[in-house]
């Protein structure tokens, strides 16, 4: 009996503890990684959610960017940080999921990260040149097949999301490219353009002018639904290739470990900043598209993206360190 | 006469007093972090990106490309004054810049990196105006063959770098080579001598690389001596050039701006290879190439020149391709297309009077950077007056901090400081760095191309001599080639025939 009481109010303390301690959170300033440098896409979405978030809610939020090896170098000081709630990552599924199956980052996706917020997507799409003979997916494929290996296909470096996401619509349309791995993009548009590499998959917003110019021929997008800048291009779903999403996202996570109190009330917050017309517009205009939803629903992403890119990965014998 | 009514549009637009404040700002905030080593443009444009989204496009374009043209005038100051580049493209300059500092010349070498810069600024933008559109699409023209045999012409001329031993120039230039293929394989995705540090995955920076073998060694070579500076302390008046100085930086600086302006237009490359090449010409053109790394004035005219010119025509391709050359440009692109402008090549008609806004404040930026500039050399040579014991732990100070910023990495800190004892090892050994710097450069990019033009080509390697832009690079190798070697082959004849004579 004695013991019991003893128990429950352990319990109960401990309880109160806990909400106590999301109730005060935060009492010092929030650290946000930032795994890319300063000017990039990850730096603008996560800086404008940083800003929103300090706007909202009176917080302190600071934007640390800790760029280095496609975003391992931060993700990995984030999995080894303190989990108590004031350090934060803005992860991308390029660092989060992919570096670790690709051997290029030491830590788990799943077991190292406390998912708190899906918060922005941004489609992919695939370009080939105005003076290409190739006017639809259906062509590419159709001269894919009658020659494997003829297909050109250029992308930003190895294991990036272009890469990737053009390995996909290979396996998904059984078809077989020549893969180009370049440094960037800044010398595989103009070999885009000189025709000397047949097709370019890029982020929506990247191409956007080029696509308004005309110099580029979007054939579709690499996503569930059309992309709202570019409303007449169909996806590849429509077009028959199924299961055949690529999207970009950042999501918000802390290390594993931190109090599920503080992971709701960070996840409230951050929902409601991307509720926001403002945010929405922020974002719009760095090319993303604000998301939001729970930790559930981001955790559920995780975990289905990381079989399905292995399988891509794998199938793709993209070349890994170990 | 179309091009005077944009010229009037530009100019009314870059006057107002708004656009004019911003251009100041933009060209003072660069030259103080070009003076700054490491602490580059890129750095200082993504923390200034989120304020210019309040202001008018045009104003906040302005004020950013006055940052990155600034820069490139003040990253020479402390290149001459200190052996310290102040940003990447600087690095050449230390070699005649810091000599003729030594000498006593230092305000000389600093009013030449002033002027150099303004010449090349000027002319730079001109073709900005005259021949953005046409040359625009050039770029497209340039395959991985063509990029590569450049890259073999480059290496080539690199043998004039070498003042005496050329065999340890060729060590320096693999040394480099090696310091080069640090990093992520680009055709693989393999790390190679990463040793497992995810910091070095995207390999060694340049910054790390010039400020360690530059500066941090330079330091360490000094602190051997006894605190007697006669010949720095010695002079410091005369600190403009004469009109026979400028005659003859005329030329050099010239033909800096065809490299430079030549190189801007080819993404990936720029300004730091441009500096290369043009003094690398100069040296081959001299009739006394000895004197090039014993403060040659030439030597600092010619790299000077070229990497501004590089800096202004490197806006083409970003303006009117939308296609960045560099990690500056790209901040620079982004700024454009969070503001609503979407760069491409009908930019000029659909947005008038942010193109020639900007154009035109370019030129009232250079007349203000050379305004700015010169009155600070005398400031600047001051410097030279501190003693070293508070010159040395300020400059290994900024070395670090510099470092630090690019990445946020301690690292890099760490590696500059392993590279500054090698850098210290080598000057014992009498070998030249440059060539060293050279290497690191130019291989990973020929190691690109080379694997991607013979990927594209399917293993034919007449790619390289099908491509007629490759063709000419490789003709021109070979011209230099024979032009190096003839002379040593005649006079060792001669020596030889001498010897003969000698004997019988």
């Amino acid at each position: 009996m004695r013991i019991a009481s003893r128990i429950l109010a352990g319990l109960a303390v401990s309880v109160l503890a806990s909400v106590a301690q999301a109730q005060q959170y935060p009492e010092k300033a929030i650290r946000m990684i930032v795994p890319f440098p300063p000017g990039g896409g990850t730096d603008v979405v996560s800086r404008i959610v940083a800003a929103k978030l300090g706007e909202l809610t009176g917080w302190t939020v600071v934007a640390e960017n800790k760029p280095g090896s496609g975003g391992s170098v931060g993700l990995g000081l984030a999995a080894k940080a303190k989990a108590d709630g004031y350090t934060i990552v803005m992860a991308q599924n390029a660092n989060l999921v992919i570096n670790p199956i690709l051997g290029k980052a030491n830590y788990d996706p799943i077991a190292d990260f406390q998912p708190i917020v899906l918060t922005a997507s941004a489609p992919q799409v695939l370009v080939v040149s105005k003076t290409s003979p190739i006017k639809s997916i259906k062509d590419l494929l159709t001269a894919a097949k009658a020659k494997p290996n003829a297909i050109k296909f250029a992308t930003p470096g190895v294991g990036t999301s272009s890469h990737l996401a053009g390995e996909l619509l290979q396996q998904r349309a059984e078809v077989k490219f020549m893969h180009v791995p370049y440094k960037g993009t800044s010398q595989a548009i103009p070999d885009l353009m000189g025709g000397r590499v047949d097709v370019y998959v890029a982020s929506v917003p990247s191409a956007m002018a080029h696509i308004q110019e005309g110099t580029m021929r979007p054939l579709a997008v690499f996503a569930d639904r059309r992309s709202s800048d570019l409303p007449d291009v169909p996806t590849l779903e429509e077009l028959g290739i199924k299961d055949s999403a690529a999207v970009t996202w950042w999501g918000m996570a802390a290390p594993a470990g931190t109090p599920d109190a503080i992971v709701k009330r960070l996840s409230t917050e951050i929902n409601r900043v991307l509720q926001l017309p403002d945010t929405k517009e922020k974002l719009k205009m760095a090319g993303a598209e604000a998301i939001g939803g729970t930790v559930q629903e981001f955790s559920a992403l995780i975990k289905s993206d990381v079989p399905k890119w292995t399988a891509v990965i794998k199938g793709a014998n993209v070349k890994s360190d170990d | 006469m179309e091009l005077l009514d944009h010229f009037a549009l530009g100019f009314s637009v870059a006057l107002t007093f708004q656009n004019l404040a911003y251009c100041v700002l933009g060209v003072a905030l660069g030259t103080l972090i070009g003076v700054l080593p490491g602490v580059g443009p890129s750095v200082t444009i993504s923390m200034l990106l989120p304020f210019t989204f309040g202001l008018a496009p045009v104003s906040a374009l302005i004020m950013l490309s006055g940052i990155y043209y600034g820069a490139q005038y003040g990253g020479s100051t402390t290149a001459i004054l200190v052996n310290l580049p102040g940003e990447a493209s600087a690095a050449i300059t230390c070699l005649d810049g810091y000599q003729m500092a030594r000498q006593g010349r230092g305000g000389k070498a600093l009013a030449t990196a002033a002027i150099s810069s303004f010449i090349a600024g000027c002319i730079g933008t001109l073709l900005i105006v005259l021949l953005g559109k046409p040359l625009s699409s050039w770029a497209f023209e340039f395959g991985a063959p063509d990029y590569f045999s450049l890259m073999v012409m480059g290496l080539v001329s690199a043998s004039v770098l070498a003042h005496g031993d050329m065999l340890k120039a060729l060590a320096m230039v693999v040394i480099g080579l090696f310091i080069g293929l640090v990093g992520t394989d680009v055709n693989s995705g393999f790390e190679r001598f990463t040793f497992d540090l995810p910091e070095l995955a995207d390999g060694v920076g340049f910054t790390v690389l010039a400020v360690g073998i530059f500066a941090v060694s330079e330091v360490a070579i000094n602190l051997e001596q006894n605190e007697t500076r006669s010949v720095f302390k010695a002079s410091i008046a005369g600190l403009l050039p004469s009109l026979a100085d400028l005659r003859t930086i005329l030329l050099p600086a010239l033909r800096g701006t065809a490299i430079g302006a030549f190189f801007g237009l080819l993404p990936g490359t720029g300004p730091s290879i441009s500096a290369f090449s043009a003094y690398m010409l100069e040296k081959k053109l001299a009739r006394d190439p000895s004197r090039f790394g014993q403060g040659a004035i030439e030597g600092v005219a010619a790299p000077e020149a070229a990497n501004n010119a590089a800096a202004q025509t490197q806006f083409i391709p970003t303006l009117t391709l939308g296609i960045p050359g560099n990690a500056t440009m790209a901040l620079i692109l982004g700024a454009l297309v969070m503001n609503g402008i979407q760069p491409g090549p009908t930019v000029m008609t659909r947005n008038p009077e942010m193109f020639w806004g900007v154009v035109a404040s370019m030129f009232i930026g250079n007349a203000l950077l050379v305004a700015l500039n010169l009155p600070l050399v005398g400031i600047w040579v001051r410097l030279l007056s501190v003693p070293y014991r508070w010159l040395f732990p300020s400059i290994i100070m900024f070395c670090a901090l510099g470092n630090y910023s690019v990445n946020s990495s301690a690292i890099d800190v760490y590696l500059c400081a392993g590279i500054g004892v090698l850098g210290y090892v080598l000057a014992k050994l009498e070998c030249p760095p440059a060539p060293l710097v050279l290497g690191y450069v130019l291989g990973p990019m020929m190691e690109e191309n080379l694997r991607r033009a013979l990927l594209l080509a399917q293993g034919d390697f007449t790619v390289f001599f099908t491509s007629p832009i490759s063709l000419g690079f490789l003709m021109a190798s070979l011209l230099l080639l024979v032009s190096m070697v003839l002379p040593t082959i005649r006079r060792k004849k001669a020596q030889v025939e001498s010897e003969e004579a000698g004997a019988t």
